[in-house]
């Protein structure tokens, strides 16, 4: 499956294709394909083991990609490229926990990928203002280590790395992992809110119901396949989807949207 | 008394060579997570470029050393690209094999071109001998002192002040996620191997002049006490580097002062078995498990 | 024996004996988990004991190479004490600094001949008796394989943690692993001071130790049959080279090295070796085809490097019976 087939890749920031990962002779990816627009929160849903976090490495480049391909936009094919080519490319990761670099201070943390890129002095600055002033808590902590810091702020510290490099799409693995439900809330509104201001968003969650009440589109993994895909509203009614991941009271009352 | 200052400045100087190639060992283990058993080795076949830069090619002193150091970078970043990234990803121990067998190689080529007979070095030295009372501290061990701290700070400076040095640490914390930032993992090797090469060359032209003499055996022994202060101090730290290559090298002077010489030896590895069952880490070493970096 | 081989190959011979005995007592440690980079003393602690009985009592060579067993199954304890405090990485080195230092130990030592070394040892190796001794060796160590002890060994080497929680007394197989394979490198260490009739300090170094290393990794880990493979190889190859062309030696360890890890990470007989080596004989008996592909989870295979990148030890993996 090529990029010109037709397809119009310019309109999605994000397109999987026929996605294969291995590890030795299992397979924990097979024939993964679905795209995700520009501005647009897409969820990967899906139990404990489905292939979510070995999807999110391959699409970062971490983890060697056995068949199918990976697209940005503007056949910009991320396949084929090395992770922090991909990361220069305009996509950030935060993975499971935060991503951060815990015996490093949250200054230093927040500069890696400046500092990757060879930004000036002054670039740098500027963009550490702007995320002080997003997150002003980073900003009292900045001469702490990471390792320091609630889980909830180490959450924040990988989204605000992410922000420096101005990236354009963010992929979160699990963020709500650990955190207290309030502190949920906040990262879900702040996703909400970096989706309006033009970030793409692709979230992989185990908290179905949160995910699907944010997200725009959604696919469910099932040991390395899709199992289901489609919007975000449709799947939180769907039945199969609530029986096994929303429990039951879901399937009878229907989706919350706020 | 002025003889125990007298030895504890000729201590410094040993320790000085012994934190320099300790420091190698801990940047390239601590970044790469790979223990280039070879570096011993390509302080040897420095020390060599410079005794033959210096006999044979009868540059001075200053030139030879620059020589020595670019081979050194060079020859480090040749052997990391040949026998270490491409079995990293076979075990954690493979590339510990690898270049044992470079180091061996090595030492077979220095053994063939110059044969096993220790060579002079010449010590024609422009710097004199500063006298403190009864206290003398040679020109060579000026030198030796004041370039070996100048380039530990320049050392730390790179490391904790520059953008290369960050992503150097970031790269030795968590590689994947430093790439994920962006990182070029694969410069940041170069430029470790790059750094550790340079290191070795300096210690390798500090041990020659210092003893003035170069052998193809030079690398073993000192090469080996480097990578015992480097796992003392703990792997990974630079102050530990540099505090147990000095305490090795002022401990064995002592030693052969006021013990006996035939003593000297068991020095360093003691140290090493004393610290290591208190604190099986080092000094300042972490807990983490050394996982070699995939490029 | 000596019908077959000419003097010299009479003494490579003897030379590969003792090397492969050597060798399988390192590998009894890999199988343990316990990367030791000093046993090159423990054959120091039987050659020494070996010469001490033979030049100043009378007792036969039957006694030195029984009490040299004795002295490096002690020191290997001594020296096992530090796995207790060590892992991997850590415990490679402690035992690469134990044995520097007990070597500094015997240089200081009068009743030892200080750095000249010993001499007088009665020439009581042959190619027969050494024969005889690496059967009795391999045999010892198969034995260990398919036993309790070895399953434990192994189980060990797998997660220390875990079988210390099945009941397993770890620091107990841990000093046992020593012990035994300290036993046996003092053994080797024996019939080479019988066999050259002088012991010296120098030749115990770090080189030795690397030297059965060496021996280890070239054959395999994956079957007893690894390191005395390994040892064949390295001995014989490197006095066959040297008869054809003067090499240093050096220059063959360390090729080999590179050229293994290069080509063959897993040794000669390497786990996948034995793996296929398996299916091939099953297949053939009409029993169905390797394992079928699974699509599951983040499990990792061998190679792979899972989500936390930890490396599995691919290359020093000893097969499961």
């Amino acid at each position: 499956m090529s990029a010109s087939n037709g397809r119009k890749t310019t309109e999605y920031v994000l397109a999987v294709d026929e996605l294969e990962v291995r590890y030795g002779a299992i397979r924990a990816l097979r024939g993964v394909s679905f795209e995700v627009a520009r501005g647009e929160i897409f969820a990967v849903l899906g139990a404990n083991g489905a292939g979510k976090t070995t999807l999110m490495r391959a699409i970062v480049g971490l983890t060697p990609i056995h068949a199918g391909i990976v697209h940005g936009q503007e056949d910009v094919v991320l396949s084929r490229m090395k992770p922090h080519r991909i990361s220069q490319a305009g996509f950030a990761v935060v993975p499971e926990g935060g991503g951060t670099f815990v015996n490093m201070t949250v200054e230093d943390n927040l500069c890696v990928g400046v500092a990757a890129r060879r930004l000036p002095g002054t670039v740098r600055q500027q963009r550490l203002e702007s995320v002080f002033e997003r997150f002003p808590i980073l900003a009292d902590r900045r001469a702490q280590k990471a390792g320091t810091l609630s889980g909830g702020e180490r959450q924040l510290l990988g989204i605000a790395r992410a922000l420096m490099v101005d990236c354009k799409v963010l992929l979160l693995d699990e963020p709500s992992l650990g955190l207290a439900p309030l502190v949920v809330k906040n990262v879900f509104e702040l996703l909400g809110q970096l989706a309006a201001e033009g970030f793409t968003i692709l979230l992989v969650e185990q908290n179905a119901r949160r995910a699907l009440e944010l997200a725009t589109d959604a696919l469910v993994l099932d040991r390395g396949m899709v199992r289901k895909r489609g919007k975000a509203s449709d799947l939180a009614v769907d039945e199969e989807v609530t029986d096994l991941y929303l429990g039951h009271s879901a399937s009878q009352t229907g989706a919350h949207h706020d | 008394m002025t003889d125990f200052f007298q030895q504890l400045g000729n201590g410094l100087s040993i320790g000085f060579s012994y934190a320099l190639i300790a420091l190698g060992f801990t940047l390239v283990f601590g970044t790469l997570k790979v223990l280039n058993f070879a570096h011993a080795s390509v302080l040897m076949a420095c020390a060599f470029v410079g005794w033959w830069a210096r006999t044979e090619l009868h540059l001075n002193l200053g030139v030879a050393f620059l020589l020595a150091c670019v081979f050194g970078a060079v020859l480090t970043i040749g052997i990391d690209r040949a026998v270490i990234r491409p079995v990293v990803r076979h075990s954690f121990i493979a590339p510990f094999i690898s270049t044992l067998g470079v180091s061996l190689l090595l030492v077979a080529v220095a053994k063939q071109i110059w044969g096993t007979d220790p060579h002079t070095f010449p010590s024609s030295f422009p710097v004199g001998d500063a006298h403190f009372g009864d206290v003398t501290v040679t020109g060579i061990q000026i030198v030796v002192g004041i370039t070996s701290i100048v380039v530990m700070l320049l050392l730390g400076l790179l490391v904790y002040r520059t953008g290369l040095g960050l992503q150097i640490r970031a790269a030795a914390q968590n590689s994947d996620m430093a790439r994920a930032s962006g990182v070029n993992t694969a410069v940041v090797a170069a430029a470790t191997m790059g750094l550790a090469g340079v290191l070795a060359a300096i210690a390798g032209i500090f041990l020659a002049i210092s003893f003035g003499v170069v052998s193809p055996f030079v690398g073993d022994t000192y090469g080996l006490k480097g990578m015992v202060a480097m796992i003392i101090g703990g792997i990974g730290s630079l102050k530990g580097a540099v505090i147990a290559g000095l305490a090795i090298g002022i401990g064995e002077v002592m030693a052969v002062a006021y013990v006996s010489s035939t003593w000297r030896d068991a020095i360093a590895f003691g140290l090493l078995i004393v610290v290591l069952m208190i604190k099986p880490r080092g000094l300042f070493g972490t807990e983490e498990r050394y996982v070699p970096t995939a490029v | 024996m000596s019908q077959l081989l000419s003097e010299f190959w009479l003494q490579v011979f003897i030379t590969f004996a003792i090397t492969a005995i050597a060798s399988l007592s390192l590998y009894l440690c890999f199988i343990g988990g316990q990367f030791s980079l000093g046993h090159a003393a423990l054959m120091a602690a039987g050659a020494y004991t070996a010469a001490v009985v033979s030049i100043n009592t009378g007792l036969p060579f039957e006694a030195s190479l029984a009490l040299s067993l004795v002295a490096g199954a002690g020191v290997g304890v001594v020296m096992g004490v530090m796995a207790l405090r060590l892992q991997e990485f850590y415990l490679a080195i402690g035992t690469l600094a134990f044995g520097a230092a007990a070597i500094v130990v015997v240089i200081n030592n009068i009743a030892l001949g200080e750095a000249t070394g010993l001499v007088g040892v009665s020439l009581s190796t042959t190619a027969d008796n050494a024969l005889v001794l690496l059967i009795a060796a391999t045999v010892v160590v198969v034995g260990i394989r398919h036993s309790r002890f070895g399953r434990a060994l192994l189980a060990m080497r797998e997660d220390e943690r875990l079988a210390s929680t099945i009941g397993v007394r770890v620091w107990l197989l841990k000093l046992g692993c020593f012990a035994v394979s300290g036993a046996l490198a003092g053994l080797a260490g024996a019939l080479l001071a019988h066999n050259l009739a002088i012991v010296q300090p120098d030749s115990f170094g770090l080189d030795l130790s690397l030297s059965l290393w060496v021996t280890v990794i070239v054959g395999g880990t994956a079957a007893v049959g690894g390191p005395i493979i390994g040892s064949f190889i390295v001995v014989f190859l490197t006095e066959w080279l040297r008869s054809k062309i003067d090499v240093d030696r050096l220059y063959i360890e360390g090729g080999l090295l590179i050229l293994i890890m290069l080509v063959r990470p897993n040794g000669l007989i390497g786990l996948g070796d034995l793996q296929r080596l398996r299916t091939f004989f099953t297949r053939r008996r009409g029993a169905p085809p390797s394992q079928p592909e699974v699509t599951a989870d983040e499990t990792a295979g061998d190679e792979a490097v899972t989500d936390k990148g930890t490396l599995s030890h691919a290359a020093l993996e000893v097969g499961h019976p």
